[in-house]
């Protein structure tokens, strides 16, 4: 839960130029966006216009950040959706892989990256802290992340199922795509990943990822001849 | 390179600090004055003096909080304890207070001071008009440490009451409203300034120490560390405590009915202050973190005394719901006038709305003493040449801390 306290302290000093209030359950902020780095002895690095709606049930409820100044193509090569919204980071992999969800720590962790980002992509066509690919795959990255494996193994999907599975079996096919048992290739190795992560966040992860598939299944096959 | 010559927000707040701060000479006249009133009442034909009364600082003073006036003819607040050794057994609190009545009239008349000490509700004030004005208000009380500590081992508070340095401090006081003012009673109404000071001294123990032991090293006037006192070191904590008031003294010029009251303002900056060395960094911290430590108890808010968690310092909040909106409004306003300044814009440009609230002659001053230090380019100049290697700075900052995160786009969002 988030109250206004809580979101002013999260704003109010770091981000002079944002105008804050609640409507109801809704936590708003709108105007300048500073990208700064505290004291510094050039002032501020950037300012980027924004609307900014937080759930006070924050952080089951990713907050909706919007440029609105005009400064960012609304393009999905930017990671903007069409109507000025920004998409910051895939929030389950976030809320999965901070040691800190807080507000705060949305503000000062995936609301400033993307802005620094921007800030940086603009001058160097470089995304500083990479990117996700669009749609699921991008979300199948973010389990490899998760999970510690390499970005781009595209084996990322088995490896959480295995995690996700309320026990591992010595008969299924290694996740690692070898043809051989599990038993007899990686059993140990999925063992200890499971000590090492959270299975329900897996599961959440998963559950997420599976959706994402259907779900652009249904939305993006080619239309009937 | 942008500012060679090495101007940065820490020197400006600290000279803005050195300006608003109550002068070395002005302690030591307060201890002079205190002193002096400490000897009379021990003087050998001392009505109390049997009691063996001891005179000390308590409040702003005592904390290292205490700033000079906004105008220059204002007088300084000085709040003194008086302390007599005696039990609630040797006097009522209207005995007690009568008896250091008559040797503070006695003192005031002795010293030729033009007014006589008036009687307040819990204490006398005694009006010095000299080349620098004083008022200064002495609180009668005896020490009240074993009832304290059971107050508070009753309520659950055992760790406050087994602090010896602060539970041994606890006085029982007077009040002229008190139901048993005039009889001998147990019942007195409690406190603990020099408990409480105590208490914030230990917020900041650390920054003290090494304030104190560079003091040491940079004069060779003390033979040991432990000999200075400490009015001569100032702590990151003390100074942003006393900006803040400052902040807060301008907000409220023309109305201080309801301004948040010091102990209130002291308490929260101590509880979010977090051993910043910085100025920068206290003053940031605090205002971010500053209402952290309100707690809401039955739908009460409270600021509670760290020294008696039974008291709340907001206890008017509920019955003046007016006190609880103007704390708002500042603390709104010092977020905003601190943060444009610390997160927007370069040290030489200190903006209007904090130039206001610290004094416009001050901060004027104060910057024309810097002049020389701020740079000589005109900003925008370097200002693009650099952004590229500032962005990377930045950038790598957040790769140390591990707080990447990279954009997303999901495809299902683009029909929205
Ligand atoms: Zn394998």
């Amino acid at each position: 839960m988030l109250d206004f306290a809580e979101f002013e302290r999260a704003l109010a000093f770091r981000q002079p130029k944002l105008r804050l209030r609640q409507t109801g359950e809704i936590l708003v902020a709108k105007g300048e966006f500073v990208l700064s780095d505290g004291a510094s002895l050039e002032g501020r690095l950037d300012a980027f216009d924004i609307e900014m709606l937080v759930a006070t049930s924050y952080p089951e409820v990713e907050p909706l950040v919007r440029e609105v100044g005009g400064r960012i193509p609304y393009h999905p090569d930017w990671h903007m959706y069409a109507n000025g919204r920004c998409c910051t980071c895939i929030w389950e992999e976030w809320c999965a892989t901070s040691a800190d969800t807080s507000f705060k720590a949305f503000c000062e962790g995936p609301l400033r990256n993307f802005f620094l980002s921007q800030h940086v992509f603009e001058k160097t066509g470089e995304w500083p802290f990479g990117e996700r690919a669009h749609g699921a795959a991008g979300y199948l990255q973010a389990a490899a992340n998760f999970l510690g494996l390499d970005e781009d193994d595209t084996h990322a999907d088995r490896y959480l199922q295995a995690v996700a599975a309320q026990s591992l079996k010595g008969h299924w096919d290694c996740p690692c795509g070898s043809g051989r048992r599990l038993r007899d290739c990686h059993y140990a190795h999925f063992v200890s990943l499971r000590e090492r992560v959270d299975r329900n966040q897996a599961i959440h992860l998963l559950t997420r990822l599976l959706e994402l598939r259907r779900q652009e299944r249904v939305n993006f096959r080619k239309p009937p001849r | 390179m942008p500012n060679e010559n090495g101007l940065t927000h820490e020197e400006v707040l600290q000279q803005l600090h050195a300006g608003i701060d109550m002068p070395l000479e002005i302690y030591e006249e307060i201890i002079e004055k205190y002193e002096s009133i400490s000897n009379w009442l021990d003087r050998p034909d001392s009505s109390i003096s049997q009691f063996d009364p001891m005179v000390a600082p308590q409040g702003s003073v005592r904390l290292g909080t205490a700033n000079r006036p906004i105008a220059e003819n204002d007088e300084y607040d000085v709040d003194l304890i008086c302390r007599l050794n005696a039990s609630k057994y040797d006097f009522t609190q209207k005995s007690l207070k009568e008896a250091v009545g008559r040797e503070i009239i006695a003192y005031a008349s002795r010293n030729g001071m033009k007014k006589q000490p008036e009687n307040k509700r819990r204490c006398w004030t005694l009006e010095y008009t000299n080349a620098r004005n004083f008022h200064v208000d002495v609180l009668p009380c005896i020490p009240d440490v074993e009832s304290y500590r059971a107050r508070l081992k009753e309520a659950g508070h055992a760790q406050i009451a087994d602090n010896a340095r602060v539970a041994q401090q606890a006085v029982a006081i007077t009040d002229d409203t008190h139901e048993r003012y005039a009889v001998i009673s147990d019942d007195w109404p409690s406190s603990n300034p020099l408990g409480y000071a105590e208490w914030f001294k230990e917020q900041m123990a650390e920054c003290v120490a090494a304030e104190k032991r560079a003091l040491f090293e940079a004069t060779r006037l003390y033979d040991h560390v432990e000999d200075i006192p400490d009015y001569k070191v100032k702590t990151t904590l003390q100074k942003a405590v006393q900006l803040l008031k400052r902040h807060r003294d301008s907000v409220f010029g023309d109305d201080p009915e309801h301004k948040p009251i010091s102990i209130i303002v002291t308490t929260l900056a101590a509880r979010a202050y977090n051993n910043e060395t910085t100025l920068v960094e206290a003053i940031s911290n605090i205002l971010e973190r500053f209402d952290e430590a309100l707690e809401e108890i039955n739908g009460v808010v409270w600021v509670v005394n760290p020294v008696n968690p039974e008291e709340n310092f907001a206890d008017k909040w509920e019955e003046i719901p007016e006190k609880a909106a103007a704390f708002r409004k500042w603390l709104k306003a010092a977020r905003h006038d601190f943060g444009r300044y610390l997160n927007m814009l370069p040290p030489h440009e200190v903006p209007e709305s904090l130039r206001a609230r610290l004094g416009t002659t001050l901060v004027e001053k104060v910057m024309d003493s810097l002049r020389d230090r701020a740079p000589k380019v005109a900003a925008p100049a370097f200002i693009t040449s650099q952004n590229t290697e500032r962005a990377q700075v930045m950038v790598e900052r957040v790769r140390e801390r591990g707080t990447g995160s990279a954009p997303w786009l999901n495809l299902l969002n683009l029909r929205e």
